[in-house]
């Protein structure tokens, strides 16, 4: 039995590696040289930088894994594939759907790449908004693919009625509700109707609709485009255990499409590549919320709580932020975000990188209250020397 | 419905369609299996789950798992499994200098992949197109020829020497203006191995006569070697622009469940394959158990060792039984068996058995049965002798 609070210290170890060099790669999907030699104690670095969970996927889950492995781990001598079924059968009796309308992949990164890959070409678009996610942005360069990016709004939503222009004649729409990295969300009195004028707009597109935070929504009336996504086989949602399931590490989530879609992804989709330890990590987790039903809305007000605290910080320094529906904020931080984000880092503090074409805004990922309280004091920090300076 | 053929770049695929997903059960087999009637299909498998006294030889799985260092960095990882790969106590970047230092290089010469069958996959891509064709052996492991397929690349399968291993003359010849050699050594699913000088040999004339053709050499099975001649290709890969190797941990290591493979190469080698590589495709316990793991290299000796063991009692019972086993440098054997796979498979099957799949040409004589645990091989073995009708020939089979 791994209890919490030895969770927890494997957790503060695992903060060792913040500091760990961590390579560039060499397309758009994600920047992060950064930091590497600080000189900062680990149990001190706090990182803010990539939506993750702090608090990890919870005992219940651990312990699945560890009692699956047994002391030996000989079970992973095994290849995966009797874990897939359970892991798959649990997300469909999730959302009430046969386990032809799911495809597991390592992390929602890989379902957005088989979609990216399967619906946009050279001649049919990409579209999304500028910026978004930049997974599928990322893949479609790298393939030489045609992409259009739709500029936010200027309260940083997506603008709806110019994706609908930019649709005409595109191959795929990436839509990323609530939107990373700005952490907006679409109207839910517009979002089903949106989606069906687009698809009414053009008669070929796809969208995929990418619901990585809708966890942590807490504006009243946002639902799952699930049920759309079953009825017509041109919509794909996307999830993942990465983010209120606290699993980043584990690399695992899905798609939830009609099942002629779900074929068409595995066509592409490299099967086999998610380990044993994720599938029944998610398995474990799914058996939790059904037993206990409040583990999601419990991480939900966890998370708001921490997130109004740090958006009130902002407000009282006079900075606006965006209305954050996610495990992160997107906020004006006065200054380049480069500047901020070095100046945090050498208070030990990550916080996101930048995200053109918005240079001074920064995406602050939401981690425990207390870390968002240590945090605002580095940041009260960084940002008073700013001041200092200007003045 | 849209095509789902797409070709790397701009380059449109022509592969033919492969119909309707059927996303049955699939019982008693392995992920070969698996994967050569499915080409890419990642849909659901659902396997049984498994008996206590069946014996699983079908997919060449270390019977043991990982050692105990790998479950210990395993679990010493527990702490970074809300964090992204890059932020994991030890990261991707970790692994990937490790292992390039093990080869005389950095973090830039490796790159990582859930299993090396994503290696294969990308290779192909890279390297092979409808006018670069893919070079490869008749009995070779059929990843890369499924994806030349879907790629639309021409492929040139050579038939295998007499003794069913790669006719590395013909392949050098036939590699002259090819995109990519897909070299398989030791090769799956004959167990045959080249020595390093043969290797070398034919690295240097392909890379003088097709300087732009690709090779990659598979070294899925190298730790089970025990061929005095045989060595890695490595440096061979670290000299040479555009060949490299590919590893995995699920063979010897024995964590085909935790998906880590990689291949190793120059930096500008390297990075061609990187940029099609799932980002982040590979699990902070992943990672933790890869670098443990290869802080224990006494357990791969055992491993070695065990194996070797195991392996000779199998195929010393096959040739005292009046057949003619391959002599296998693997963690498998492939004997002709004088009938159908199938055949055989399912009777084995019936009795708790499970051995390996089709392997065309020879899927009408011989199996490809991999190595247990010495006990394992002997239960498995009993009932070979049964479904086969074997009479022992001589005295050494106990």
């Amino acid at each position: 039995m791994l209890s919490r609070r030895r969770f927890l210290r494997h957790a503060s170890a695992g903060a060792a590696g913040l500091y760990a060099a961590t390579m560039v790669r060499s397309r758009l999907r994600e920047q992060y040289a950064f930091a590497a030699e600080m000189g900062i104690q680990p149990e001190e670095a706090i990182n803010l930088a990539n939506n993750e969970n702090s608090l990890g996927p919870g005992d219940e889950v651990m312990d699945a894994i560890d009692s699956v492995l047994g002391p030996e781990g000989v079970i992973a001598g095994r290849y995966p594939f009797r874990f897939l079924g359970p892991a798959t059968e649990a997300i469909a009796e999730k959302f009430g759907v046969s386990t032809d309308n799911v495809l597991v992949g390592a992390g929602s990164t890989q379902i957005l790449v088989d979609a990216t890959h399967q619906y946009a070409s050279a001649d049919k678009a990409l579209v999304g908004s500028l910026p978004t996610y930049e997974e599928c942005f990322g893949y479609a360069a790298l393939m030489g693919y045609r992409t259009k990016a739709v500029p936010l709004t200027p309260d940083f939503r997506m603008d709806l009625d110019q994706t609908l222009h930019a649709v005409k004649g595109s191959g795929m729409l990436f839509y990323c509700n609530p939107n990373n990295p700005v952490a907006t969300l679409v109207d839910p009195s517009d979002s089903k109707d949106f989606l069906t004028r687009a698809l009414d707009t053009e008669k070929d597109l796809r969208i995929l609709v990418d619901e990585a935070y809708i966890d942590y929504v807490t504006t009243p009336g946002h639902e799952t485009m699930i049920p759309l996504a079953l009825e017509n086989p041109r919509v794909i949602v996307a999830r993942t255990f990465s983010k209120a399931y606290g699993m980043a590490g584990l690399r695992i989530g899905y798609a939830i499409a009609h099942e002629d879609t779900i074929a068409e992804l595995s066509d592409f989709h490299m099967g086999n590549s998610v380990s044993i330890p994720a599938l029944v990590a998610a398995n474990a987790a799914l058996e939790r919320d059904r037993s206990n039903p409040d583990f999601l809305p419990d991480e939900k007000k966890r998370n708001a709580e921490a997130r109004d605290f740090i958006l009130k910080f902002f407000r009282d320094r006079g900075l606006s932020a965006t209305d954050a529906q996610t495990n992160f904020i997107f906020t004006d931080v006065g200054m380049p975000v480069e500047q901020f984000q070095a100046a945090c880092a050498a208070e030990g503090l990550r916080v996101g990188r930048p995200f053109p074409p918005l240079w001074t805004r920064c995406r602050i990922s939401i981690g425990t209250m207390d870390e968002m309280q240590r945090a605002a004091t580095k940041m009260a920090r960084v940002l008073d020397s700013a001041m200092k300076m200007a003045a | 419905m849209k095509s789902t053929r797409r070709g790397f770049l701009s380059l449109a695929g022509s592969g033919g369609g492969a119909g309707a997903a059927t996303l049955h059960a699939i019982s008693a087999r392995g992920r070969e299996a698996w994967e050569a009637e499915n080409g890419f299909r990642g849909a659901p498998v659902f396997l049984p789950p498994p008996e206590a006294d069946e014996i699983r030889i079908s997919s060449n799985e270390n019977p043991l798992g990982p050692g105990p260092a790998a479950v210990e960095g395993l679990r010493a990882a527990y702490g970074s499994i809300m964090r992204y790969p890059m932020n994991a106590a030890t990261s991707d970047t970790d692994l990937r200098r490790k292992i390039g230092g093990m080869f005389g290089g950095g973090p830039e010469h490796v790159v990582l992949a859930p299993g090396s069958s994503e290696i294969l996959r990308n290779a192909v891509r890279v390297y092979t197109g409808p006018g670069r064709a893919l070079v490869t052996a008749e009995c070779s492991y059929e990843n890369p020829i499924r994806t030349a397929n879907w790629m639309g690349a021409p492929v040139k399968a050579i038939p295998m020497t007499g003794g069913l291993g790669l006719d590395l003359d013909k392949m050098a010849g036939a590699a002259i203006g090819a995109g990519l050699v897909f070299l398989c050594n030791p090769n799956n699913p004959t167990g045959t191995v080249h020595t390093l000088a043969d290797v070398t040999d034919f690295v240097n004339f392909v890379k003088k006569e097709s300087p732009y053709t690709a090779i990659l050499l598979d070294e899925a099975y190298y730790d089970y070697v025990t061929h005095p001649g045989f060595e890695t290709g490595a440096e061979l890969a670290m000299k040479h622009r555009d060949v490299f190797v590919g590893r995995t941990f699920s063979k010897a290591y024995g964590m085909a469940g935790l998906r880590v493979g990689y291949a190793v190469g120059q930096a500008g080698t390297i990075s061609k394959l990187a940029p099609l590589a799932l980002t982040f495709g590979t699990s902070v316990l992943s990672i933790g158990a890869a670098m443990a793991s290869l802080e224990d290299p006494d357990y791969i000796r055992n491993e070695v060792r065990r194996n070797e063991e195991a392996r000779k009692f199998t195929l010393d019972f096959f040739s005292s039984h009046g057949l003619d086993p391959v002599p296998s440098e693997t963690n498998f054997v492939f004997v002709d068996i004088g009938r159908s796979a199938r055949e055989f498979r399912e009777a084995c099957a019936e009795r708790g058995v499970f051995v390996g799949r089709d392997f065309p040409p020879y899927e009408n004589s011989h199996a490809r049965i991999s190595i247990g645990t010495l006990d394992e091989m002997q239960r498995a073995t009993a009932v070979f002798a049964e479904v086969l009708g074997l009479q022992a020939t001589d005295n050494q089979q106990q």
